[in-house]
């Protein structure tokens, strides 16, 4: 099966202090691929060379190769803008724009020039709140203030917002921790439908959850990546001693 | 293997071992008491038996909700799911031994009421293997002793033949004499429980295989790790 | 206890804005005699060349008495007229637009603040082009783009302290800088303009800073997320953000800038300005200036105008603040973070 990211050997540093240490992920296609890990694990910052959104950390240093579709995406002919469009990201927080909900999600096409005329970018909105499962709520007040939906549906809204330019791969970074149950499941059930078109890598604490949506789990520990497989393998029988105390609960 | 965070999650897993602790004992307890029930001939022994068996019922169904419990409240993953399975499986095998003990004990009524027969000598040798299988697989389980549950699945081969040979013996006493029929059938029908007891102790050891190596339990596999023995 | 104080301060208040008002709003009324009742004397000597209608405006001194029984230079029997007119019904009060449409002049009843507010309006103009982009860019490159070392570090360090600098330092500054240095005409619009946007400069650079980074971070990261290049991030979405903070401080920097008198002493738009200013580099003078020069006249009449001209500085003041307040309460409900 084909990796749709392929991490090689990823050393990371923030100035003297190294966060990540000799990282080999392959995140297949078209699969949920979960990280766990305890708090400080460096799970979050691995996911955020994905999209090289650390970018904007000062003093950051990497080394190792991220390949997507086969390309380095920190070679240096690469524009990190493009890689964007090509690499989502959704937060804990949903964080839409203080707009309508319209423009929230047309706001990626706009800056990426992604359709021709107003009837395209119609459609884009249309089919990524669909494909969002927010279309039916949201359909008669597009131009209503963002801010004025429900957390768990403001959290659709950033992965319509997300869908819409039409990514490779969607990354979460604990999507649901904000949200309540109800709202939880259905941004499972989400996750579980985008599948089909995307690639997804979702960090949680949850460990529930990550049972629940992945097809491939990595843990995470102090930097390293301690053991990665078949999330059903993982949780039933794990290979390493520390991933078993992690995920029972005896963790020290 | 170090403690849980939480240490209720801790008391719980180690009720679940003292539950199937206890059962054990009781019947192996059972067990003993029923066979020198028919050896003594002591009616009042082997109705004890048959009363007692309702406790190890009672044992088993707190297993249960106790297990259920822990798979609700706790989402158990790896070693400690595997030990919930194993539990769940086997007090279900060691109250079907305590019903084993109990048709024993039933038989030896039934004994007491013909004369005496010399062949009831046979079951107290007969019943020894499969008392030694209960009691170390059930150590096995407490202990996670993955040889020693092999080490058990192994006896049963040897329980197997004693329970032939004894057969034959039956079969001659009822040949050589017709009177010996009825005495007979009742002691074919302990040692087939006899048997039986040998049978769902090795159960028990593949349930403990399958707790600690996470794979269901194969034949095949022992054969080729040939050191596992 | 502070309830206490509280209403101790509104009283204080109450009672010098009261005294304010009572001393000030007469400056918006003139008196006025109903034309030949009265002899010469009485009337205001300009009078004939301007009023061709029923009423006449009075003379300074007939004036102070109708509205306040203040005889000055009125002899007793001056007085009697008067009394006389009035049981008439023919001398009354009207309102005074000189007052809104003339300069000054040393006539107090001729004055008004016409010269001072078009020069106050010319150099807050001047202020707000100087210090609004200057200020805005400046702070936008510091708390957005600069790179954080020490030399960054001092430069902050000092444009916090020059916001608290005293105003009339700034004034010497522009003194040096503008007329001696360059040579601009003083007292002028374009100097006092310059002086006073130097003196705003720090101030809204301080604001806007505070305003941009009060922009939560994940709405950047959001932004970011999509693929937005930094300076889409900037324009897009901080700067909307950020704006009514921004505009509020814009706001509040040219209102003090409008009631500042210090500095632009210095530069010397302390004069007697006859004539309003029709450039920027005429001599002109500002309304708070204006105020303190009528504030030093003897004449009674004067009295009353500096009263006025501070009302209508006040009310000024207030329409900008409740412009300033009236943004951010706007912009408070529209986002709702």
């Amino acid at each position: 099966m084909a990796f749709k990211i392929d991490v090689q050997n990823l050393n990371l540093f923030y100035g003297e202090k190294q966060a990540l240490f000799n990282v080999s992920l392959g995140l297949p296609a078209s699969q949920t691929t979960a990280l766990i890990g305890p708090s400080g694990c460096g799970k979050s910052s691995f996911l955020r060379c994905l999209n090289r959104m650390n970018d904007v950390v000062p003093n950051l240093h990497l080394e190792g190769k991220v390949l997507l579709d086969g390309k380095d995406i920190y070679d240096p002919s690469v524009d990190v803008v493009d890689l964007r469009s090509h690499v989502g990201m959704v937060f804990q927080k949903p964080n839409p724009f203080p707009r309508s909900i319209y423009e929230n999600v047309a706001y990626g096409p706009r800056i990426h020039r992604l359709f021709k005329d107003k009837s395209a970018l119609d459609q884009i909105v249309e089919k990524s709140l669909t494909r969002a499962g927010l279309w039916d709520e949201v359909k008669d007040r597009l131009q209503q203030a963002a801010t004025r939906l429900s957390g768990g549906q403001q959290q659709r809204l950033c992965i319509a917002r997300a869908i819409a330019v039409n990514p490779k791969v969607i990354l979460m970074d604990e999507p649901c921790s904000a949200l309540d149950p109800i709202a939880t499941a259905k941004i499972e059930e989400l996750i579980d439908e985008l599948r089909e078109k995307f690639t997804l890598v979702i960090v949680t604490h949850n460990l529930q959850q990550a049972a629940r949506i992945s097809q491939k789990t990595a843990f995470f520990h102090s930097g390293y990546l301690v053991e990665a497989g078949e999330t059903g393998e993982l949780f039933t029988t794990p290979k390493d001693e520390r991933t078993q105390g992690y995920i029972t609960g005896r963790y020290g | 293997m170090i403690q849980h965070i939480v240490k209720a999650y801790d008391e719980e897993l180690k009720k679940l071992h003292d539950l199937i602790r206890y059962m054990g004992e009781l019947t192996l307890s059972q067990i003993n008491k029923a066979i020198q029930s028919i050896v003594d001939r002591d009616a009042e022994l082997a109705r004890e038996v048959i009363s007692e068996d309702q406790k190890i019922n009672l044992l088993e169904i707190r297993v249960d909700e106790l297990a259920t419990r822990i798979l609700a409240l706790r989402q158990p993953v790896a070693s400690d799911l595997r030990t919930v399975i194993a539990s769940l499986k086997i007090s279900n095998q060691v109250e079907r031994i305590a019903d084993y003990a109990a048709n024993i004990a039933k038989f030896s009524l039934n004994l007491q009421k013909l004369p005496s027969f010399e062949e009831v000598e046979g079951l107290p040798i007969l019943i020894e293997i499969p008392k030694q299988m209960i009691e170390s697989a059930l150590i096995a389980f407490e202990k996670a002793d993955l040889n020693l549950a092999i080490k058990v699945w192994h006896m049963d081969s040897e329980v197997d033949k004693l329970y032939k040979a004894y057969l034959q013996n039956l079969f001659a006493a009822m040949i050589a004499d017709p009177k010996n029929v009825n005495p007979c059938t009742q002691l074919l029908f302990a040692a087939k429980n006899i048997e039986r007891i040998g049978d769902q102790s090795q159960n028990i050891a593949e349930a403990v295989y399958t707790m600690i190596t996470g794979k269901p339990f194969q034949e095949s596999d022992l054969a080729k790790n040939g050191s596992k023995i | 206890m502070g309830l206490f104080s509280l209403c101790l301060a509104l009283l204080f208040l109450g009672i010098i804005f009261g005294k304010i008002l009572i001393t000030g709003l007469p400056a918006f009324f003139k008196t006025e005699i109903e034309a030949k009742s009265a002899p010469q004397h009485l009337l205001n000597p300009y009078a004939q060349y301007v009023d061709q209608g029923k009423w006449t405006a009075a003379s300074d001194a007939v004036d102070m008495y109708y509205k306040n029984g203040y005889p000055g230079t009125l002899s007793p029997q001056d007085s009697q007229s008067i009394e006389a007119l009035k049981s008439q019904n023919k001398i009354r009060l009207s309102f005074n637009g000189a007052f809104f449409t003339h300069s000054d002049s040393s006539a107090p009843e001729m004055a008004g603040i016409w010269g001072a507010l078009l020069g106050s309006l010319l150099t807050l103009l001047i202020t707000f082009l100087t210090a609004f982009p200057i200020g805005i860019g400046a702070a936008i490159y510091l708390e957005e783009f600069a790179p954080k070392n020490s030399h960054i570090y001092w430069i902050e360090a000092t444009i916090n302290n020059l916001a608290a600098v005293p105003s009339i330092l700034f004034g010497l500054l522009g003194l040096l800088a503008f007329i001696h240095f360059i040579g601009l005409p003083r007292p002028s619009a374009l100097v006092g303009g310059l002086t006073l946007g130097l003196m705003s400069l720090p101030v809204i650079v301080v604001t806007t800073r505070a305003s941009l980074s009060a922009v939560p971070f994940a709405l950047k990261e959001a932004a970011l997320g999509l693929g937005a290049t930094p300076l889409q991030v900037l324009f897009h979405h901080v700067i909307p953000s950020a704006l009514p903070g921004i505009t509020t401080g814009v706001i509040l920097s040219l209102a003090r800038a409008l009631g500042e008198t210090a500095p632009l002493l210095m530069i010397g738009m302390v004069a007697f300005i006859a004539t309003p200013p029709s450039s920027f580099l005429d001599p002109a003078t500002v309304l708070p200036v204006q105020i303190f020069n009528w504030s030093r006249s003897p004449e009674m009449g004067f009295v009353e105008n500096t009263s006025g001209a501070i009302l209508v500085l006040l009310l000024i003041l207030g329409l900008l603040n409740g412009l300033a307040l009236f943004i951010r309460k706007k912009f408070e409900t529209h986002h709702g973070f």
